[in-house]
């Protein structure tokens, strides 16, 4: 009779704890596998979000005032001047071929309503939408504004980052341009991915943009050159080849 | 065979049974320690789950009041055109301790707690803060109040000239 039931505890427990061991070990190792995911999508966003930290720091010193080396403490003049020079594209100052990006500086002295007081754009206005878009981040820190008679206003700079198909394909354009002049000998780049809109090259008064046509509606980024050939590019897989020829000067991109 | 030896059998089957008894105990036993070291495992990495936007805001906290705090040197909160730091300096100087250390300039009367307050308003609208400067390890022009915070409090500190005597005076300033 004991022999019997210890038998029956051995037949229904040891399939039972074999079981939950494999289970908790199948738990461990998903676990594992999750953890992995997370901290390489963390190190991205980190990555990505330091990006905007460094541009934060090189459009300090392209508007900060020159009578002191206090990097915070930006010019009123300087912000008019680039605002006015570089409000749909990236000033030369600021070199990011990887992110398109735009900062705004507003003086705060009047109070929260940032409508009431004066404020400065410069960089990139629009960057990739809707699918286009892989992501975006802002950072905002303080600065005091120098202005013409003397007087410093507090206000801030806010770095606005954006990552998407448009800024892929300007950044590696803008790279191959900026390599080609700077060593004055043919380049190439190509680049194999997903369009899920048509890509165009587009005059504006401004110079000559990049554009990706969504339904909604047409998003660009204005190249740096306009030495230019430029293949419309069809929503769907793409080989991308970028060449820049010597002799030209020019950029002739292929899809 | 049996029953010339029964007490062996006996014997050989409480042993059968004491093995079978021992391999479940052995059995329960891992199972449990394997969950114990999965449960310690997990809680571990669970609890060091960081994520980069909470490094991220409480880097870009410290930075951003760091430079609020700095910029006292610079910001001219008034016409008279003196930076807080240097209205911080004179009030500390010639200022009446009984009316908020306020002193009376060529066109109007100054009062720094006013225009502190004003400025730390308006350059850390998303934080708390509790400001005040230590002279000769007295606190003045203290705005706001050190409240119980549940997230981490920042603290810098700078170094404000009094223009006469030559001594200076420390602004202290607390985010969270």
């Amino acid at each position: 009779m004991f022999r019997k039931r210890t038998a029956q505890v051995n037949i229904f427990t040891q399939p039972l704890m074999l079981i939950i061991l494999i289970s908790i070990f199948a738990i461990f190792v998903v676990k594992t596998v999750q953890m992995n995911v997370y901290i390489s999508k963390e190190v991205d966003a980190y990555k990505f979000k330091s990006a905007a930290d460094i541009l934060f720091e090189q459009a300090l010193r392209c508007v900060s005032d020159n009578t002191t080396k206090y990097p915070y403490l930006v010019s009123a003049y300087n912000l008019e001047r680039e605002a006015l020079r570089f409000s749909a594209k990236s000033p030369p100052c600021i070199r990011d071929e990887s992110y398109g990006w735009n900062a705004v500086v507003r003086d705060i002295s009047s109070g929260a309503d940032s409508s009431v007081g004066k404020s400065w754009t410069f960089g990139e206005p629009e960057g990739s939408d809707g699918t286009a878009k892989r992501k975006e981040f802002s950072i905002t820190m303080p600065v005091a504004i120098k202005y013409g008679d003397g007087t410093v206003n507090p206000g801030d700079l806010t770095m606005n980052l954006k990552d998407g198909d448009l800024e892929y394909i300007v950044g590696h354009i803008e790279s191959v341009y900026r390599v080609g002049i700077d060593t004055g000998k043919d380049m190439s780049a190509s680049l194999s991915m997903r369009f899920d809109y048509p890509v165009i090259l587009e005059e504006s008064s401004k110079g000559k943009r990049i554009c990706i046509q969504s339904e909604e509606e047409l998003s660009c980024e204005t190249l740096s050159f306009s030495s230019i050939e430029f293949q419309p590019i069809s929503a769907g897989m793409h080989y991308v080849l970028i060449k820049y020829d010597s002799r030209k000067k020019m950029v002739v991109v292929s899809g | 065979m049996i029953s010339m030896y029964p007490g062996f059998v006996r014997h050989d089957a409480r042993r059968v049974t004491h093995k079978g008894q021992e391999s479940t105990l052995n059995i329960m036993a891992v199972v449990i320690v394997v969950s114990v070291v999965f449960l310690y495992v997990f809680y571990i990495t669970e609890s060091g789950k960081v994520g980069s936007s909470k490094i991220f805001a409480d880097q870009k906290k410290y930075k951003y009041s760091e430079i609020v705090l700095s910029n006292i040197y610079y910001v001219t909160p008034d016409s008279s055109g003196n930076t807080l730091s240097e209205i911080i300096g004179i009030s500390e100087e010639f200022g009446d301790p009984s009316r908020g250390y306020e002193y009376a300039s060529m066109y109007s009367v100054v009062q720094p707690k006013v225009h502190l307050k004003q400025y730390f308003d308006r350059t850390l609208q998303d934080y708390h803060y509790y400001f005040f400067i230590e002279n000769g390890g007295k606190k003045t022009l203290e705005i706001n109040l050190l409240e119980d915070a549940d997230s981490q409090i920042m603290s810098h500190m700078i170094e404000v000239p009094l223009p006469v005597s030559g001594h200076t005076v420390f602004a202290y300033l607390y985010v969270w």
